[in-house]
């Protein structure tokens, strides 16, 4: 997928635990976790919405289009 | 809810059931016809009897054939069946190995089709050999294979089905 979360980045700015962040946004650390990996197909408006004000980020910050085919 | 857990351990077992029939008329008959040597034995196949005495080896082969693919088929069917049932007596309902039952399902009734022609050719040959005179072959049926056709369709509704289940446990 050419979407890349950086999740881990954000937190690691912020100095916060995945838990942490699951608790402030409302959903399990499982479901995080999953969206930190990179396994997830879709988020949903509301949870980055949560997301963004629990890091005090853009969407941007967290999000990162990289074209799979870069053969330039 | 019980209810509906009581039915499916039901249809699981009349599947094995029906499976353990198939498979021990697929070894019995097939060997009945092959070894036996009693000239008043006498093998109906479809209202017309044969004399095993009077058959030739290839015609034995033939005959066994006969015997063997149904219910090779039907034991086929009633495996997956008997496995369709038992996942979803568990709950297990959108997987890929749902799909692959389902489909198998649908190819046995497609196969049964096939079998019954060439048990009807078998008939005939055997028969003509024999000096039975067969005017015409059973009218071929093709009502399973469109039931078996619609079931992988059905399959391929299950399998978009659990493409979505899998990207809504995915969405975050």
């Amino acid at each position: 997928m050419s979407i890349i979360i950086t999740l881990d980045v954000m937190l690691a700015i912020r100095k916060m635990q995945l838990n942490e962040l699951a608790g402030r946004v409302g959903i399990t650390a499982q479901n995080l976790s999953v969206l930190k990996t990179g396994k997830a197909k879709a988020i949903r408006f509301s949870t980055l919405e949560e997301i963004c004000r629990a890091l005090d980020c853009q969407p941007g910050d967290i999000l990162k289009f990289e074209p799979a085919d870069q053969e330039n | 809810m019980e209810s509906i857990q009581k039915s499916r351990g039901t249809f699981k077992q009349i599947g094995q059931i029906i499976f353990w029939i198939a498979i021990a008329s697929t070894i019995l008959v097939p060997l009945f016809i092959m070894l036996c040597s009693n000239p008043d034995a006498f093998m109906k196949v479809r209202g017309i009897e044969y004399n095993l005495e009077s058959l030739a080896t290839g015609e034995r082969v033939i005959l066994s054939l006969m015997f063997i693919l149904m219910p090779l088929v039907i034991a086929f069917g009633a495996y997956h069946f008997y496995k369709l049932f038992a996942l979803y007596e568990k709950g297990i309902i959108f997987t890929k190995e749902n799909i692959q039952h389902f489909n198998a399902i649908g190819a046995t009734l497609i196969l049964w089709w096939f079998v019954g022609v060439f048990i009807d050719l078998g008939r005939g040959l055997i028969g003509q050999h024999n000096g039975i005179s067969i005017s015409s072959f059973q009218p071929i049926i093709m009502l399973p294979t469109l039931i078996g056709a619609t079931i992988i369709q059905i399959g391929r509704v299950m399998d978009e089905g659990r493409k979505l289940r899998e990207e809504q446990e995915l969405t975050v």
